[in-house]
């Protein structure tokens, strides 16, 4: 399962592949911000799933998001971010989003995120 | 040699065994003056003689001229035969020597001890035995006068295939692991090697894959590895034995303090004495066992004898009829251990402590952050998302820890047995130390008895002597151990234990 991670922080990117890591057969892609997110997609597309930051330099994930879903309805994304004000979570999620996990979080909070966004894009059994 | 003449009985030719040189010469008894090129050529030709035609002219030309001047001639060669090309008789190359006893130099062979001299040649599965090499065709040579000499002809080699051998080609295969048996006309593998007398400097030592049998003594100082069941119907002397599986010593094993037996396997025997032992499985001697050093994994049984002096280490407890002497000599018995437990536990427990600590920090300083969620700005949403993964990988190096040392506690709770059953007589001079408790004994206990430790409370053990029959239990005087692993095990474990579901 091809995953594209995008975040400006390496950190939180670790965190992340090592959260999957506990997932077999995962392999995970990296972004700095939104542009390297398309470009990724454009390069190493298609993905299975998105993880993306909403604040970062360049271009915000929100704004990628949206381009992503001019082309593409079904790749399933979560926005694994700060931004825990309601308004914003009700943007990301009109704007494609499939699910939401607000930092901080515990590894187990993200993982049960992902399975439950898998299992929802039929993904997972 | 044989001499023809010719009819003037002139001149005689001399012709050797196998007819492949002529040799022409004047009889002494007649004398001629002259004769011819052509005269010579005829005799030849009357003698059948084949010769080189392009070269009997100057070789006779010293002949005539002799003649010539009233001189006796010296003989001379007039025709060469072509002797016969025999044959290169067939033969057997054994691999199996090749294989086994490389080329050594003299240092090395110096170096070499008589006790490896051994006679018995082992193989493997699929291992080259033997070549046969098949005899190399000659050539007919021919004879002064133009016969053909037959050559020799070679021999083929055949040789008798046995049990466990295969032939591919010119190559004959072992097809199991075992001990070669190979004459001019047979070979063959057994499967099991029997040796029929003493394990001695005929033998040599024996390292051989599969079963031994020997049916009478191992000698000192010799060394026998076995890869499966090694039965010796003798004693086992002073000798180093490895065992892969189990060990049958029918005649009892006696090392003299200089032997050692390693079997992977269980041991069974008559008794041992004055033996260094190591055994995978269990022991069962039908005598008794003195002066030993043993590491025994299983249970060691010996219902109608004694064991006393030396140290035991039996992870699978100890049935004996009388434990100790008379004379009260010193007897240790360790009973119960899990050598490996004792030694994860020394090392995993102290690394847990501290990640459970370092865990437990970062926890405090998180804590307060995750209270005020809502006040944090990016960056310390941020660093809390990384405090709290960094509490969890601590969590999960301390669990994998804790996993494994509970797999080998509840491992060894399953095959380590406390407890030393004595159907006679418990001696004083005996110490028995079980994982947590010990007792030394000071007066003789008649049996049968069981010795068991006994759980009072958190960290407290005793050691207590249960009567059979009466089921008396009768407290031994017991120290704790000094080993603090046991007891920081047994916490650990408490603490890690699931939280039981209340009823409701």
């Amino acid at each position: 399962m091809k995953i594209l991670l995008v975040d400006d922080s390496r950190t939180m990117r670790n965190i992340w592949k090592k959260v999957l890591s506990a997932m077999p057969g995962t392999e995970c892609f990296e972004a700095g911000d939104g542009l390297e997110g398309l470009n990724a997609i454009t390069e190493q597309g298609p993905f299975d799933l998105m993880l993306v930051d909403w604040n970062m330099p360049n271009m915000d994930g929100y704004t990628m998001i949206t381009k992503v879903r001019t082309s593409d309805k079904t790749t399933p994304i979560i926005m694994v971010t700060t931004e825990a004000e309601k308004p914003r979570i009700i943007e990301a999620l009109k704007a494609g989003v499939n699910n939401y996990v607000v930092k901080p979080f515990t590894p187990d909070v993200l993982l049960q995120k992902i399975e439950e966004t898998l299992k929802k894009a039929g993904q997972l059994t | 040699m044989k001499i023809i003449l010719t009819p003037d009985k002139l001149l005689k030719l001399q012709v050797n065994d196998d007819a492949t040189e002529a040799i022409l010469a004047v009889n002494d008894e007649h004398k001629t003056s002259s004769l011819t090129l052509s005269d010579l050529l005829n005799y030849l030709k009357a003698f059948k003689v084949c010769y080189a035609q392009d070269k009997i002219g100057s070789i006779l030309a010293p002949f005539i001229s002799s003649i010539a001047n009233n001189q006796k001639p010296e003989p001379v060669i007039v025709a060469i035969g072509l002797p016969p090309k025999h044959d290169t008789p067939g033969k057997i190359v054994k691999l199996f020597e090749q294989n086994d006893e490389p080329e050594q130099s003299a240092q090395q062979d110096d170096q070499k001890s008589h006790y490896d001299n051994s006679d018995i040649i082992t193989t493997k599965k699929d291992d080259p035995l033997v070549r046969l090499e098949q005899p190399i065709t000659g050539c007919d040579g021919t004879n002064i006068f133009g016969q053909p000499i037959p050559r020799k002809l070679g021999k083929e080699v055949k040789i008798k295939l046995g049990a466990n051998v295969r032939q591919q080609g010119d190559t004959i295969y072992s097809e199991v692991d075992g001990k070669v048996d190979f004459n001019s006309n047979l070979i063959r593998v057994e499967k099991i090697l029997e040796i029929g007398c003493d394990v001695d400097f005929s033998v040599g030592n024996i390292d051989f894959d599969g079963d031994v049998e020997i049916h009478k003594n191992i000698l000192d100082l010799f060394k026998v590895q076995v890869s499966g069941n090694l039965t010796v119907h003798g004693i086992i002397e002073a000798a180093d034995i490895s065992v892969g599986n189990d060990l049958l010593a029918l005649g009892g094993i006696s090392a003299k303090e200089k032997g050692h037996i390693k079997c992977a396997g269980n041991l069974q025997c008559k008794y041992l004495t004055n033996s260094e032992i190591e055994v995978g499985g269990k022991i069962d001697a039908s005598g008794e066992i003195i002066n030993c050093t043993i590491n025994c994994n299983g249970q060691l049984t010996t219902k109608t004898s004694e064991v006393s002096g030396g140290t035991y280490n039996i992870k699978g407890g100890l049935v004996c009829k009388d434990l100790g002497a008379e004379s009260e000599v010193k007897t240790l018995v360790e009973i119960g251990y899990d050598r490996q437990l004792e030694e994860d536990a020394k090392t995993m427990i102290p690394q847990i402590r501290t990640f459970q600590k370092k865990s437990e920090k970062v926890r405090m300083t998180v804590e307060p952050l995750l209270a005020n969620a809502k006040q944090l700005n990016n960056a310390q949403k941020e660093k809390a998302t990384e405090l709290l993964y960094n509490t969890y990988e601590l969590d999960e190096k301390s669990d994998d820890l804790y996993n494994k040392l509970k797999e080998g506690h509840d491992s060894a709770e399953k095959t380590c047995v406390q407890e030393v059953l004595v159907l006679d007589k418990l001696y004083p001079g005996v110490t028995i130390q079980f994982p947590r408790v010990q007792t030394t004994i000071k007066r003789q206990i008649d049996g049968p008895v069981r010795i068991v430790p006994e759980r009072l409370r958190k960290n407290s053990y005793r050691v207590v002597a249960i009567f059979q029959g009466s089921d008396k239990v009768v407290p031994l005087p017991s120290r704790l151990s000094t080993e603090e692993c046991w007891e920081q095990l047994d916490d650990l474990l408490k603490e890690f234990e699931p939280e039981p579901v209340s009823a409701k």
